[in-house]
């Protein structure tokens, strides 16, 4: 069911209504139920696989759980009676099952991931067989991580193990996020999942204020953009140069827009039903520096990388042996770095690969990081250049910084846009060798789809979507708005309630475009 | 409380103006483009006392010209016509003419006969846009759907229009309420002339077998008429292509036969009619231009008064100043360039 | 100290950057969930009227000019409403019909009127079903009379009647 379908409002509308009238206590009974039914919606097949993950996670934090339990219960049964040592022993025991318990677990749910995901990219890269069709269930990539998280946490002690399997099932299923995320935590959705939610005027007008703002985006400018990109793709023979300029540009209003106002949607929904999604995303394109662009964008997923991998694998004694061992043979600076580099160069082949099959998102991940870690060793070459010459803080040296972080991030994006890392780069360099500038922005440009009003509508939604950024700074727009009178909240409203019916890509004539984000 | 009621309403009521007023800017009004696509619609603007109803495809709408029949024989008709309307959409379209009025006959073109499915969501919009909302108008759209469209947005135009924002000409800003007429009593004139030289081939077909989903509609229209009280004729009317197939003009004509209405294949008859394809057609003889029409027109007023002995009302007064204003239109229009 | 790391960080993004063309060149590219325009093979089925070969689809305004002023006349119908244009010529034998397509006159049919013509297989009209099948092979399907063959962008009709050819039609599938 896409967000942009009539389906997803009358099923959302549909689950509202039965939310608030059944009885607050089995409000998250008709939650679950609900999600089930869009889950349904998507197929049979799928299911299998999200049962599965709830099954097997639920099971083993279960278990790991009980172990934890049953240990602690031991040791102070038996203070008097063990010597320290013995509890020592006893405790590594213990833990020692747990992770057995975790790692099966962990195995099962990223063994499906994988092989659902990445049978073909393996098959094309290393054989000669020919792909099979998997039909990857709706959301795997966002609930098996969402899942796994909460074990991880279990196993650490940060959250307990939820006993009742259908509450736990309604976590990872949540319908609003199963599709593009955000990645919840436990510990931070579980109180408003679970509680019982009075019927809100405010929490309703918050979330469809939200979700207008959301579709805004959507169907206004990313489906927009979306169309002369489909175009620029469709042929780099003849789209090169200036068009692939145009399409980078055009596929970072895309992906922002559409990225963003998905979760927007989600969020709205979310809270609509009086539950609080985390935000995913702040302003990214006023990041100073790709480590924080990171910091801005796609925030639940960076932020799962960096809890349940980076850290853990840096930190790791393994990883210590590694780098004093290197430390002594290779030299200190090798051997300090040696544990984040590897780590971070880890973390982002994932985060590559997590978004897409393909070697592209490979490159495109480890560039991310190289750029990182190569502005990490520059940073004392740049403070010794800004104690000389004391441009930093100069007022627009921000602005240049912002700038050239949106330059980088907009052509390492041309790698997820053109799918192939060969045109990707080829399409890159053309921009500098097509020598096609004049006659694109003369002519050109009108002839892949988008007429010259389409480009005007782009523009102010751009301006739009930048004015309420700048406006955010301060404080969330919704939350200035509601300062203001009830009828210039509603004028606002309407105005871009009316846009969307009109300036929207929809109906017959446009194609019915997927949430980017919905194939990861 | 009151005023929190109130203030509810207008939260409401607010946007669906603003959608409806949109919704009338943005729809296609057809006035001086694609003129067809505003002829059913002007259907409900009509004095509703018509002694026929024509039904049918371009064969009907630039082939017949009602006030020529006006003029000759006092019969008041009123042609229901629009592109490529096909044999189920004549048929409701006939069930939403019965809420208006009762004619005496209904002639219905039989080239739809051998159109089994919608050729475009184009030609679907001119026929069913222009209907009033009915159960009728859901029953033929639910028909006529290709495979992309949807209901909403036949119940909501603006769902399919909306993209017209950038295409939009004073004439929408113009006739956002009203549209003006582009026909006389559905009939689309024609003035240009462009003879027949070639007379086209037919190959032969696979299967000349009307389907039976066409039939099935026949039979419905015979049924209504018949209930109805009302005398179906079936036509074909003359042109040299699209090819009419003898096999096909058998099947009509068992038809016919069969259940005693009456068929006027005007092909065979277009000697007699007078119609002279080098002067009369404006289309190689597809259509027929006005003089072509007139001509038509003629023989099919002497059919009507013949077979069916309607009344002459030219006479009468209920009748006369709304008639006259509709010659004086037609003839403006036929002198104008 | 600084040279080192700024040196590893090079060499690692030269690596990178070799095992992405290296990549690239081997890699077909997998990823695609859009749907791709399945790769149009050039039909096998043509038709050749006074040595010119006519495949539909092909340039219209050029198969006529070659083949000259058409002995059966030109007709041209206009559809309903809209600007669109079926144009036939009418050849010896032979009827051409034309459609616009992307703003250019294409051939749309080729219509085999009598049995003074045979295919480029050697089928003409009035031949019986099994030369049919022995000349086109058993790979057709049967639908209302018809037998239809399709290769690339052309659909091949043969109009059956009695287990005789009735006519025979080249069209865009």
């Amino acid at each position: 069911m896409l967000f942009t379908s009539y389906q997803f409002v009358i099923f959302v509308l549909a689950a509202l209504i039965l939310y608030y009238v059944v009885p607050k206590r089995i409000q998250w009974i008709v939650l679950l139920c609900m999600n089930l039914l869009f889950y349904l919606y998507a197929g049979l097949s799928g299911i299998i696989f999200i049962a599965a993950t709830i099954v097997t996670t639920y099971a083993g934090a279960r278990l790991i759980f009980r172990e934890k339990e049953r240990s602690a219960r031991y040791i102070e049964e038996h203070k008097g009676d063990i010597s320290k040592d013995e509890k020592k022993q006893l405790r590594a025991v213990s833990v020692r099952k747990q992770k057995i318990f975790l790692a099966i677990v962990l195995l099962i749910n990223f063994g499906i991931l994988a092989v659902l995901k990445y049978t073909n990219m393996f098959i094309v890269t290393f054989t000669t067989f020919n792909t099979v069709d998997f039909i990857l269930p709706m959301g795997i990539s966002f609930y098996t991580f969402q899942s796994t998280g909460y074990m991880i946490d279990v196993y650490r002690g940060v959250a307990d193990a939820e006993k009742n399997p259908f509450r736990y099932a309604l976590f990872v299923s949540f319908f609003p996020q199963l599709v593009q995320g955000p990645i919840s935590r436990w510990n931070d959705l579980k109180k408003s999942l679970f509680e019982s939610h009075v019927f809100s005027w405010v929490n309703i007008q918050y979330g469809f204020e939200r979700i207008l703002w959301g579709y805004f985006k959507k169907m206004v400018i990313a489906d927009r953009a979306a169309i002369g990109l489909a175009t620029i793709q469709s042929d780099v023979s003849v789209y090169y140069g200036a068009y692939a300029l145009v399409g980078m540009l055009l596929y970072a209003i895309d992906l922002y827009a559409d990225f963003t106002g998905g979760i927007d949607i989600t969020i709205g929904v979310a809270q609509m039903f009086g539950i609080t999604l985390p935000e995913n995303f702040r302003r990214p394109f006023f990041s100073k520096s790709i480590a924080e662009y990171w910091r801005r964008w796609h925030i639940t997923l960076c932020a799962w990388f960096k809890d349940y991998l980076f850290y853990p694998l840096s930190m790791s004694k393994w990883m210590n042996k590694v780098s004093r061992w290197l430390k002594k043979h290779a030299g200190k600076p090798v051997g300090s770095r040696f544990p984040v580099y590897f780590s971070s160069l880890t973390v982002w082949f994932v985060t590559g690969i997590w978004h897409g099959a393909s070697w592209n998102f490979v490159v495109w991940g480890l560039l991310n990081s190289i750029i990182m870690l190569v502005s990490q060793e520059l940073k004392p070459l740049y403070e010794k250049a800004d104690n000389r010459l004391g441009y930093r803080n100069l007022k627009y040296y921000k602005v240049f910084e912002i700038i050239r972080t949106t330059v980088i991030v907009c052509c390492l994006q041309m790698l997820d846009y053109y799918r192939n890392i060969a045109e990707a780069f080829r399409m890159f360099f053309s921009m500098f060798t097509g020598g096609n500038y004049a006659s694109v922005f003369t002519k050109g440009m009108w002839n892949i789809g988008l007429s010259a009003a389409d480009y005007i509508v782009l523009l102010a939604g751009v301006i739009i979507m930048f004015i309420v950024s700048l406006l955010e700074r301060r404080c969330p727009v919704r939350e200035q708005l509601a300062q203001k009178s009830y009828i210039i909240r509603y004028i606002v409203f309407l105005v871009i309630f009316l846009l969307i019916a009109v300036f929207g890509i929809y109906g017959i004539g446009y194609e019915s475009s997927q949430f980017i984000y919905n194939q990861f | 409380m009151k005023k929190k009621i109130c203030t509810g309403v207008a939260v409401i009521i607010i946007p669906i103006v603003c959608l409806y007023l949109l919704q009338c800017l943005l729809v296609p009004k057809y006035a001086s483009d694609i003129k067809e696509g505003a002829m059913i619609k002007e259907y409900y603007n009509s004095e509703k006392n018509h002694d026929v109803l024509i039904l049918g495809d371009c064969e009907v709408y630039e082939n017949i010209s009602p006030v020529t029949m006006w003029e000759n024989y006092g019969i008041s008709g009123y042609i229901r016509g629009s592109a490529e309307q096909l044999i189920w959409q004549s048929y409701y379209l006939l069930e939403d003419t019965l809420k208006y009025e009762k004619p005496q006959v209904v002639i219905v073109n039989v080239l739809a006969m051998t159109e089994s499915e919608a050729k475009s969501e184009a030609y679907n919009r001119m026929t069913l846009d222009g209907m009033r909302f009915s159960k009728y108008k859901i029953a033929s759209i639910r028909e006529s759907m290709t495979e992309d469209e949807n209901m909403a947005s036949y119940i909501f135009p603006l769902l399919r229009y909306h993209s017209r924002w950038s295409k939009l000409s004073s004439e929408d800003f113009r006739y956002m309420w009203k549209t003006p007429s582009v026909t006389t009593n559905g009939y689309l004139m024609q003035k240009g002339v462009r003879p027949v030289t070639t007379i086209p081939k037919a190959a032969p077909l696979a299967n000349y077998t009307f389907s039976d989903k066409n039939m099935e509609y026949l039979d419905k229209i015979y049924s209504l008429c018949k209930d109805n009280g009302i005398n179906l004729v079936l036509m074909k009317a003359p042109s040299v292509y699209p090819h009419w197939y003898d096999e096909w003009d058998k099947q009509v004509s068992d038809y016919a036969n069969e259940h005693g209405i009456l068929y006027l294949n005007t092909i065979n008859e277009a000697g007699n009619i007078g119609i002279d394809y080098t002067t009369d057609t404006f289309d190689y003889g597809q259509h027929l231009n006005v003089e072509g029409a007139e001509k038509l027109s003629l023989y099919l007023g002497e059919q009507l008064v013949k077979n069916f002995g309607l009344t002459d009302h030219r006479q009468d007064e209920s009748y006369k100043n709304v008639w006259q204003s509709i010659v004086d239109k037609y003839y403006e229009e036929k002198q104008g360039d | 100290m600084r040279k080192k790391s700024l040196m590893l960080a090079a060499v690692l993004a030269a690596g990178v950057m070799m095992a992405a063309c290296g990549g690239a060149t081997t890699l077909p590219d997998n990823s695609q969930d859009k749907p791709v325009a399945s790769q149009q093979t050039e039909s096998k089925y043509s038709f050749e009227l006074k040595g010119v070969e006519l495949k539909t689809d092909g340039d219209l305004t050029e198969y006529t000019s070659k083949l000259g002023e058409p002995s059966g006349g030109y007709y041209e119908a206009k559809s309903c409403a809209f600007e669109g244009m079926d144009k036939f010529y009418y050849y010896d034998s032979v009827t051409l019909q034309g459609y616009q397509k992307d703003g250019k006159d294409k051939l749309y049919s080729i219509t085999l009127m009598d049995d003074a013509v045979k295919t480029k297989e050697g089928v003409r009209i009035g031949d019986k079903k099994d030369k049919v099948v022995s000349a086109y092979g058993s790979d057709y399907t049967e639908a209302d009379g018809q037998l239809q063959y399709e290769s690339g962008n052309t659909k091949l009709s043969f109009v059956m009647k009695d287990d005789e050819v009735q006519s025979i039609i080249y069209s865009v599938k």
